[in-house]
């Protein structure tokens, strides 16, 4: 087994000895768990920090993030190809899924797009800088100081994405890994020391159990400017209790999920439609939050029980195609979570589960609306695709099952375009073609939260 | 109905009558349990047309031991009797916050209680031992205390098989060495009183059985740790584990999953000196189902080879075809099949979500054992429902 040493970034010294192992299929972490004195050290140093980041130019910190991205552009980067044999294990994607993600990031880190990314998001980069005219007032972005991000599961651009938020805000960044994917964030931040390490050392990445209370206390204890959640509800729960107990700005990213929506297409339009759905399913194994575990079918001549056996076949298809190989975890929760709707729908003759090969893809068919409840079961390559009989009744699905405050980005197909205004009143946050739920686009929010917004705080001043 | 008081614990038990009992255990659920008969009809399974022979047994059609679990709301439609006729809902411990309950009758019970003491005795000899130190909870603190649901009691299902393992000659000298340590939360065996216990047995040249959860056992090495003490029981020691718990161990000696249990194995034969870890064995079961596995350590493997006893079968499935596989060194997912004790619920063929090695089909290479071999490698699910992703229930 090969076994990674990760150090805590941004950490003086370590006092403790112990190493904690977190081992993922063929490979292991030796992670330091950060002790709470440690903790309150690393905030203590990065709010020390906070003046002098707020008075750096943006350009420098723009310039770091591009050159840190023309690093991990490079083939022959060590950590590139280190992090191209890591990653697609703890992610799950397929190495060209990695690859693609990887290529995605470096985009995200050009320089034009970070300052298009500002631009859109906050106005110009002089309102970080300073006062800018809006009418009869003054205008300006402060930022927040010692940002906290409390990480989950096992999206690895995640912890990049929250350093960028950081420097493109001027703010001090604290990132705490997460066991299901504690690597990426500290590789790339060592990245950044790479390219300079004044800027880097505005970023800690640590690690500590979720159990660790003390270890909490002690970060919030030294006065946040903010805490983010990102991932599961009981990460969300711990992180708001901590905010409210110390009256800190705190921003939910917990889990959301995506739908799509297909208006009484035609059976010509059918192929097209599926094909596209496919590619929000199948190349993220239906980790991708973004990608639906639920489609609700309008019928009209194409009934929601043949959209669902051609969306079956054209997952198939694709993922032929793909190198992914289930995990036996994967494995083992499709089986169960197969039973599950053999006896609650099949067996009751509220729908019917679809599958192809014996652990291939699988499309729950289902008469009724879905739940909250079938949130938990339809993951990884399961979908459900659900019987509507006119578009009004998707709406009250997603407020009357509770659905609606769960969900981010819906993909739309149809004549009823009218709907859309439905859809996002109803909880969703932005609206694409099928196919497209998982593009990225500087200044969209998938889930409503416009980060570089959060992490400022916008003042205004009347002409004095 | 199948009665099991023929074959558990029967080390002759032939391969024709398990079959027999197999076919009339499975025609009996499918009469009696509506969602494992919409299973086999929706598998074409028919067990009088297509269990013939042993190399069948894959066919039969499985119940996964999720199945059980409390959230998927399935549990008492995978029962064939009533559930006002259950007596115990035997729970698991739900370490994933999620239980398993299996509504089970006092014959059911007596079924599993007997599986596991075959499988102890038949790894630890049946001479009794002087004296039994065990490091599961008292039973006798625990049984009867749990909530009513419908004319049944909840019941933890591990908590009996403390009451078969490691027999005395006196039933004074079985000693439960787990306390609730209200302030962390959990049992905990006072260390130093323990340590002064195997003293005395040492020095008197008394026989000691150690059985439980490793879990709990690591309060050997802690104490050990603590003072540098050691013993010398050579032969007249025995160690059976049970009820698992190995991460606890693991991050107590800071190794990795693969080493740990032959690092906890060669710790334990130092500190007792016992001189042999084929003196130490490890059990293997769990709530779904009423068998039991019985394993010796193996110092080439680094682990525990279980066997499978005549009254059980155990398929190891390719994860991704879910056909058996055949060549030794081959992973996949494990499942238990088991006629006998499971006559109020759909559980004779179990498919659990742990993941297995099969070691050989034949004979044992180490203890010469007939019949299939196997490592058990641990989970193969981290949570039930969702895998681990940006949106994962699972928080840390």
């Amino acid at each position: 087994m090969e076994t990674y040493v990760l150090n805590p970034f941004g950490l003086d010294s370590i006092r403790g000895e112990e190493r904690q192992i977190v081992e993922h299929g063929p490979i292991a972490f030796r992670l330091y768990a950060a002790l709470p004195e440690e903790i309150t050290g690393a905030a203590v140093r990065l709010k020390a920090l906070n003046e002098p980041a707020h008075a750096r130019p943006l350009g420098r910190n723009i310039e770091a993030l591009h050159q840190a991205g023309l690093l991990w552009s490079d083939p022959s980067y060590p950590s590139r190809q280190e992090a191209l044999k890591v990653l697609p294990i703890l992610s799950h994607l397929s190495l060209a899924m990695v690859e693609r993600e990887m290529e995605e990031m470096c985009r995200l880190l050009h320089r034009e797009t970070l300052y298009r990314w500002i631009e859109r998001e906050l106005g110009s980069v002089q309102m970080m800088e300073s006062w800018q005219e809006n009418g009869d007032f003054l205008t300006h972005r402060q930022p927040r100081g010692l940002i906290f991000h409390n990480l989950s599961g096992n999206a690895f651009l995640l912890p990049a994405l929250c350093i960028i938020f950081g420097l493109l805000t001027q703010n001090t960044t604290l990132l705490k890994m997460a066991t299901a994917e504690p690597y990426f964030g500290v590789r790339f931040a060592e990245s950044l020391r790479e390219v300079s390490p004044e800027i880097a050392s505005d970023v800690a990445v640590l690690y500590w159990s979720a159990r660790d209370e003390a270890c909490y206390h002690a970060l919030f204890r030294q006065g946040l400017g903010a805490a983010v959640a990102w991932g599961d509800l009981r990460t969300v729960q711990t992180v708001s209790a901590l905010a409210g107990q110390y009256r800190t700005r705190f921003i939910d990213h917990g889990a959301r999920f995506g739908i799509a929506v297909i208006d009484r297409i035609t059976r010509q339009e059918l192929p097209q439609v599926v094909q596209a759905l496919a590619r929000d399913i199948v190349p993220w194994e239906g980790y991708a939050c973004i990608s639906p575990p639920f489609i609700f079918v309008v019928e009209g001549e194409v009934k929601a029980l043949e959209f669902a056996e051609a969306l079956l076949a054209s997952m198939e298809s694709m993922r032929e195609e793909s190198d992914f190989q289930a995990s036996f975890s994967r494995n083992s929760a499709t089986i169960a979570n197969r039973e599950y709707y053999f006896f609650h729908l099949e067996a009751e003759g509220r729908g019917k589960v679809l599958t192809s090969g014996t652990l291939g893809s699988t499309v729950v068919y289902s008469e009724s609306p879905p739940t909250l409840k079938d949130l938990e079961f339809c993951a990884g390559q399961m979908v459900m695709v659900c019987r509507a009989t006119e578009l009004e009744s998707v709406y009250s699905a997603l407020v009357n099952n509770g659905l609606g405050t769960h969900c981010q980005a819906a993909a739309f197909y149809g004549k009823g375009k009218t709907f859309l205004d439905r859809l996002t009143f109803a909880g969703i946050s932005h609206i694409t073609k099928p196919g497209d739920l998982n593009a990225k686009e500087v200044g969209f929010s998938h889930d409503g939260l416009f980060n570089l917004q959060e992490l400022t705080r916008l003042v205004t001043r009347s002409r004095l | 109905m199948v009665g099991w008081e023929h074959a558990i614990g029967n080390y002759h038990l032939q391969e024709d009558q398990f079959l027999s009992d197999l076919v009339a255990a499975l025609a009996f659920q499918i009469t009696h349990s509506e969602v494992y008969r919409f299973l086999c009809t929706r598998q074409n399974f028919s067990p009088t047309r297509d269990l013939r022979q042993v190399d069948d047994l894959a066919r039969v059609p499985y119940i996964t031991s999720n199945a059980f679990k409390v959230s998927r709301r399935i549990y008492e439609r995978l029962l064939t009797i009533s559930p006002d006729e259950v007596t115990y809902w035997t729970s698991s411990s739900g370490t994933m916050g999620d239980r398993s309950l299996v509504g089970r009758t006092a014959t059911e019970m007596a079924a599993y209680r007997r599986a596991y003491r075959a499988g102890f005795l038949e790894f630890a000899g049946t001479d009794a031992f002087d004296e039994s130190l065990l490091f599961f909870p008292d039973p006798a603190q625990v049984i009867g205390r749990g909530a009513k649901l419908r004319q049944g009691t909840t019941e933890p299902f591990g908590i009996f098989i403390g009451l078969e393992a490691g027999d005395v000659r006196e039933s004074a000298s079985r000693h439960y060495l787990p306390e609730w340590d209200a302030d962390r939360q959990q049992f905990a065996v006072n260390g130093p009183a323990l340590f002064q216990r195997l003293r005395y047995l040492d020095a008197a040249a008394k026989t000691v059985y150690l059985g439980g959860a490793p879990a709990i056992m690591e309060s050997i090495l802690r104490q050990h740790q603590d003072t540098g003490e050691a013993f010398s029981f050579g032969g007249r020691c025995k160690v059976q584990f049970g009820s698992g718990g190995w991460e606890v161990v693991q991050k107590l000696l800071g190794v990795s999953k693969e080493c740990v249990k032959l690092e906890f194995v060669h710790r334990l034969c130092d500190i007792l000196r016992i001189g042999e870890s084929s003196l130490v064995d490890d059990s293997y079961g769990a709530t779904e189902t009423a068998g039991a596995l019985m394993g010796h350590f193996s110092p080439s493997y680094g682990d525990f080879l279980f066997h499978q006893p005549p009254w059980m079968r155990v398929i190891v499935r390719n994860p991704q075809t879910l056909a058996p596989v055949t060549e030794p060194g081959e992973r996949g997912l494990l499942e238990l099949v088991m006629p006998y004790g499971a006559s109020s619920y759909a559980g004779v063929a179990i498919l659990m979500d742990d993941v297995a090695e099969l070691v050989t089909h034949h004979s044992c290479p180490e203890c010469g054992r007939a019949g299939l071999s196997i490592r058990i490698l641990g989970r193969a699910v981290e949570a039930a429902g969702l895998s681990p992703g940006c949106g994962a229930i699972i928080g840390d």
